[in-house]
């Protein structure tokens, strides 16, 4: 059986019906933690509700308890060689999967049943309740994953290295791989490129986006093969770079639900966020002001907010104005980001943290650090979010 | 055994908040002349401190440090605690 990671975060106390008791959160447990007066008011809202009251006023309450409830509720997934499952209430590693291979990233299905990592040893799946790897969908090592907006198929960016007699290898163009999540075949194989970091494909309606290694981003217009390329990006965008002029794009791509925006960051000075309509074929620069070092990118539920990982900070981006509303310092350096369902809270991966690593969990309203679920077995550098329809199913 | 300043300037840069990633680079990728793979800013053996960036460095070609994981997508695959890790799960790759 495998041994699951401790965390230094104490599980929350439990009753003899082996249920958590409300009011003692484990993250609460942290002295100064806000979510201890969170959790006082929910003990407090609670205790008021045993008397009668009127149908609009037991609404009111019942919007009081939900707002007092401000309890993480998310299942976080981090990952490196293996998969470790995260109760953020409960702040502790509850499940997860050894794989024994770099994981590069991860995607779930809408309905929260199916997680996809894209690994050095292929596509792997996993089942979400139980943890249990499943099928092996791929061999090559893979990059990317990426569910498409109809939620039919996996794209799974993968390449091959081909060693010589000598030791000699020599990298293979990379290729978009489309696989159908009914029966796992193979639907398509597009080849992208050399060195290709990320995609964001158009499926044929729209334009796609290719990152390369050399910092090239290339549009590719709609229905037009990848590797015939397109028109490359004005990576600065109107902001254009103040010393050096170098601009790296790096491979945090992410896509909003349609698969209509893409975004991806830009290093430079400042360094930038780069928002792709792939509809219209237009781009614009979002300078987040600084050399940042860029790690992740996350979009908000809404799709209204884009949380970007600077590493040892992070930044928060609104996307109507383009501009950045906040940022906050995380004292450590960090992997990836995502954003909580109900938009409330981001989950960073700090990949070392002491002899291990953690999850750091930042509040986005008001803006500051609210945690950190430390990891004794992994070093986190790919996380994700469960979709809770998942776990409301398998309760 | 730790390293010990020897005169002012050494004793300048212990003194400092160790930095975590890179304050050299070489376009984007990884660490130029940091103290190496060998010392850490405590003296220590150490990553020189940049484990946290590991992931991000090895998609880039800096091969003289970290091989791009293009051409060795699998040398991170004992390497899951980097910090406890990374002297025996990292494979060394020659040129």
């Amino acid at each position: 059986m495998m041994k699951l990671a401790s965390t230094r975060i104490q599980p929350r106390p439990r009753g003899a019906d082996g249920r958590v008791r409300s009011g003692s959160a484990g993250l609460g447990t942290r002295p100064g933690s806000a979510v201890i007066a969170s959790c006082v008011a929910i003990a407090l809202t609670i205790g008021c509700t045993s008397r009668k009251e009127e149908p609009a006023a037991a609404s009111a309450k019942t919007a009081t308890v939900q707002r007092a409830l401000d309890v993480p509720r998310d299942r976080v997934w981090a990952a490196s060689t293996h998969v470790r499952v995260i109760d953020a209430a409960m702040g502790q590693v509850v499940s997860g999967a050894q794989l024994s291979h770099a994981i590069n990233d991860m995607a779930f299905t809408a309905d929260g049943r199916r997680a996809f990592v894209a690994s050095s040893d292929g596509m792997y799946e996993i089942d979400v309740e139980t943890t249990k790897l499943g099928a092996h969908l791929t061999t090559s090592p893979a990059r990317q994953v990426l569910i498409a907006p109809d939620g039919k198929s996996i794209g799974v960016l993968e390449h091959d290295v081909v060693v010589g007699k000598d030791g000699a290898r020599t990298v293979m163009p990379f290729r978009w791989k489309t696989v159908s999540l009914d029966d796992g075949k193979v639907l398509s194989t597009e080849t992208a490129g050399d060195r290709v970091l990320a995609v964001a494909p158009g499926y044929g309606t729209h334009a796609s986006v290719v990152l390369f290694e050399a910092g090239v981003v290339m549009l590719v217009p709609a229905g037009q093969a990848l590797e015939k390329g397109g028109r490359a990006l004005d990576l600065a965008g109107g902001q254009e770079p103040l010393a050096f002029g170098k601009m790296i794009p790096r491979q945090y791509l992410t896509v909003n639900h349609e698969g209509t925006r893409a975004y991806f960051p830009v290093e430079g000075t400042p360094s930038r966020i780069l928002e792709v309509d792939l509809v219209a074929g237009t781009s614009r620069a979002i300078a987040l002001g600084g050399q940042l070092h860029l790690r992740g990118l996350a979009l908000s539920p809404d799709e209204k907010k884009l949380v970007v990982n600077a590493m040892r900070s992070m930044v928060v981006v609104d996307l109507v104005t383009a501009k950045v509303t906040g940022s906050i310092e995380l004292g450590a350096a960090h992997t990836g980001a995502v954003v909580s369902e109900d938009g409330s809270r981001v989950y960073l991966a700090q990949t070392v943290d002491e002899k291990g690593g953690a999850v750091t969990i930042v509040g986005l309203d008001p803006l500051r650090v609210q945690g950190k679920i430390h990891l004794d077995d992994i070093s986190p550098w790919v996380i994700g979010i469960a979709p809770r329809a998942a776990m409301a199913s398998a309760r | 055994m730790a390293m010990k300043p020897l005169n002012r300037k050494a004793e300048t840069l212990t003194s400092r908040s160790p930095d975590d990633v890179r304050p050299y680079t070489f376009g984007d990728c990884c660490p130029g002349f940091l103290p190496g793979w060998e010392v850490a800013a405590n003296g220590q053996a150490d990553a020189c401190g940049w484990q946290a960036d590991l992931r991000a460095c090895h998609p880039c070609y800096w091969t003289a440090q970290v091989p791009d994981n293009a051409t060795y997508p699998n040398w991170m695959d004992n390497c899951g605690n980097v910090a406890q890790d990374w002297e025996t799960g990292l494979p060394l790759v020659g040129p």
